[in-house]
């Protein structure tokens, strides 16, 4: 089973990869490259004519004046550009089994999605959807769902049963070899999952912390936020921003989180993740 | 009452339980903190179904527009758009959000929804929205409005617009490139002087092929272009205005003049100027057209390439026995030599972002283009080919395009240019579509 499925996305993306390399130039080059190429010739060798005739007497050997009729770079190009504020949340959206504790009876009422006035750029207002937490029991989660449905590579992670912390050594907190093996498992997880947004300038430097909560079940409890320092950070700073996300985006993508020994739940009920940048940007 | 209980409790109970906290924390409640320091690099799943929208007319639009922000997107290498076919969702209204859970279960990370409408003026509008599939909520919305022929300016426009909220940095899909369309047999080889948009579309050519160009380079408002040509069989540079059509000498030297390229601010242009086998770097003001000479050296100095800034010039040199990349101040003062790499360096271009130099790695009987540190560290050779060559980058400093030669088989057959794009992590190389066979390119700054 599990080979099948390695078998199938290594042949999907062989696919994929060989479409993007062939594809696009077996198009392109058919449908937009030789009607072009006849046209312009002849209205640049019309105009070249003409023009060399009319042009000013040459001081000396100066080029021949080729007076292309080039389109400038934009006509008439004047696009106008405006801001769309995000739209209301919808009435109910069905599927989230966690949005059922709070209807939102005026959000409700003014919910009729209308077009925004178009000019007047408006900032867009933080978006007014707000996601009650949900309890860290669900009977229903979709989330398990879309996991069941999750056809990536398997996580290299520990299995289930693994033994997590065989031998104890003498030790606290973060030095116990029970919070290595959990730090391991999580680790192991989340490197599948970071999707490490290199090119930036100084990539090397966007470390970004985000705090999250699991449920028993290694799902999320609620959604995951960033560490203070990053938030502070991020101001005015797009690309730690987009690090920012990337990170939370992981930390989402990954769950549920497995190998996790339910009698040390309170170890790793809350977990601090710091995305250390360093050796991706030097790749 | 309550008050000063509450500010007894405070006052008291607070660090107590505070204490407490602290003593009870590593066994129950501390958070697990975890480091991680790899990861992968692989593009972002996004979903784009094609725009709605309210007549056959418009969504024909909607669809065209769709299809090349996908193709924009996924060019990149960052993006990798979803097939529509998988979509669980029909987006028919996108001023209400979308039901973030389908696009979950296709493994969505963004999501952009978009609609085209033909206003009753004619102009054609498009509004987007971006959305964070598991933030639920949305990224960006815009809105523009432009005349129906520019609709894959829209579209690019578009694309910039996603690429920009998501990577952090600005797009260049709204560009265009100039470059060198080659056509004929070898020893009777046409080369016009031609322009395109990014994504090979609109191909224009601006000269006819009479006589050799070489080195086209864009201003900073890619109105005019710089290059070298061999009318009248003198070797100098012109200028091109793309908006009139006119093509100029640029100066009036008795030697040749070549490698031409714009100052940031594009009042200037910096050029090689030849004398008697030995050629130095010149800069030429636009406005009194009075030049200036920046190095004095024996040996061969070319190719100058600004720095963002207009601070610095780096350029290519043999002055130290081989051709090597070098940087000097804007005023010719303070040379130093920035490569020293085995082989040979070339044809140097400051990246607009001003953090690396690219240039022609000549080592091990290849071409290749790499990148370098201003200050001379952190090398890179980024392509893979036999003979790549003169590299541009693409406004936001991000992507290079490069003139690739294909080695002519044992039988003759093969051989040709092409243009080729990388990604400055040295990822998704590929070719870029032109008319032919093509070489020389320069990117355009953003269009404004």
């Amino acid at each position: 089973m599990r080979k099948g499925i390695i078998v199938s996305a290594a042949l999907h993306l062989g696919v994929i990869g060989a479409a993007m390399v062939t594809w696009p130039s077996a198009l392109r080059l058919s449908e937009e490259a030789p009607p072009s190429v006849p046209v312009e010739l002849i209205t640049i060798a019309e105009a070249t004519n003409i023009q060399a005739a009319v042009r000013e007497p040459p001081p000396q050997p100066t080029p021949t004046p080729v007076e292309a009729v080039v389109p400038t770079i934009d006509p008439d190009m004047d696009i106008q550009l405006a801001e769309m504020t995000p739209p209301p949340p919808e009435p109910q959206p069905e599927p989230e089994p966690e949005a059922l504790p709070e209807p939102e009876p005026e959000e409700v009422a003014q919910a009729e999605p209308e077009p925004e006035p178009p000019p007047a750029p408006t900032p867009p207002s933080p978006a007014p959807r707000e996601k009650p937490a949900p309890e860290p029991e669900e009977e229903f989660d979709l989330d398990s769902v879309i996991a069941l449905l999750d056809n990536r590579a398997p996580r290299a992670a520990t299995p289930q049963s693994a033994p997590v912390a065989e031998a104890p050594r003498r030790g606290i907190g973060d030095q116990s070899a029970m919070t290595m093996n959990l730090r391991d498992a999580i680790m192991s997880q989340m490197r599948e999952c970071w999707n490490f947004p290199a090119g930036a300038p100084n990539a090397e430097e966007l470390f970004v912390g985000v705090t999250f909560y699991l449920a028993p079940s290694g799902e999320l409890a609620r959604a995951p936020q960033l560490t203070a320092e990053t938030r502070a950070a991020m101001a005015g700073n797009a690309y730690l921003r987009a690090a920012a996300e990337a990170a939370l985006r992981a930390v989402n993508i990954c769950a549920p989180y497995r190998g996790l020994p339910t009698d040390q739940y309170a170890e790793w009920r809350e977990i601090i993740v710091t995305f250390d940048p360093t050796k991706m940007a030097g790749r | 009452m309550l008050l000063r209980k509450s500010s007894f409790i405070r006052r008291w109970l607070g660090p107590v339980a505070f204490a407490a906290s602290l003593l009870a924390a590593p066994v129950a409640h501390a958070a697990l903190e975890v480091r991680v320091d790899e990861g992968v690099s692989e593009p972002l799943p996004i979903a784009i179904p094609d725009f709605i929208g309210i007549n056959p007319d418009a969504s024909r639009m909607g669809a065209d527009v769709a299809n090349v922000v996908r193709a924009d997107l996924e060019r990149s290498g960052l993006f990798r758009p979803l097939a529509p076919t998988s979509f669980i969702e029909n987006i028919t209204d996108i001023n209400v959000p979308p039901r973030f859970g389908d696009w979950r279960i296709i493994q969505a990370q963004g999501l952009v929804t978009g609609q085209a409408t033909v206003q009753p003026d004619g102009r054609l509008r498009v509004d987007f929205r971006l959305w964070d599939i598991f933030g639920e909520e949305q990224m960006i919305g815009l809105q523009y409005t432009a005349t129906p022929e520019n609709w894959r300016r829209i579209a690019h426009l578009v694309s910039d617009a996603i690429y920009q909220r998501i990577t952090g940095e600005a797009g260049y899909f709204d560009t265009r490139i100039v470059f060198i369309a080659e056509s004929g047999p070898g020893l009777d080889r046409r080369k016009r002087l031609a322009v395109m948009d990014q994504d090979g579309a609109n191909p224009v050519f601006l000269t006819q092929g009479d006589y050799l160009v070489l080195t086209p380079r864009f201003n900073p408002t890619a109105q005019m272009i710089a290059y070298m040509s061999y009318i009248n069989d003198r070797p100098r540079v012109y200028l091109f205005d793309l908006e009139t059509g006119r093509q100029e000498m640029l100066g009036n030297f008795p030697n040749m003049t070549f490698s031409p390229r714009f100052s940031p601010n594009g009042n200037s242009v910096v050029m090689a100027l030849e004398n008697n086998g030995n050629s130095d770097i010149y800069i030429m003001d636009l406005a009194t057209r009075t030049s200036r000479r920046l190095t004095n050296d024996p040996g061969i100095d070319t190719a100058p390439s600004f720095s963002p800034d207009g601070t610095q010039i780096t350029f290519e040199s043999n002055r130290g026995g081989s051709q090597q990349v070098y940087v000097m101040n804007a005023d010719g003062s303070n040379v130093r030599r920035v490569s020293f790499g085995n082989g040979r360096a070339g044809t140097p271009v400051w990246s607009p972002r001003g953090d690396l130099i690219a240039f022609t790695k000549i080592a091990d009987g290849a071409f290749r283009v790499g990148v370098i540190r201003p200050d001379g560290s952190g090398e890179r050779v980024l392509s893979t080919g036999w003979q790549d060559e003169g590299p541009t980058w693409a406004p936001n400093g991000r992507v290079l395009m490069y003139t690739r030669t294909l080695q002519t088989g044992a039988n003759g057959v093969g051989g040709g240019s092409q243009i080729w794009s990388v990604d400055v992590t040295g990822r998704n190389e590929r070719r870029v579509l032109a008319p032919g066979d093509a070489s020389d390119p320069a990117w355009s700054p953003l269009i404004q």
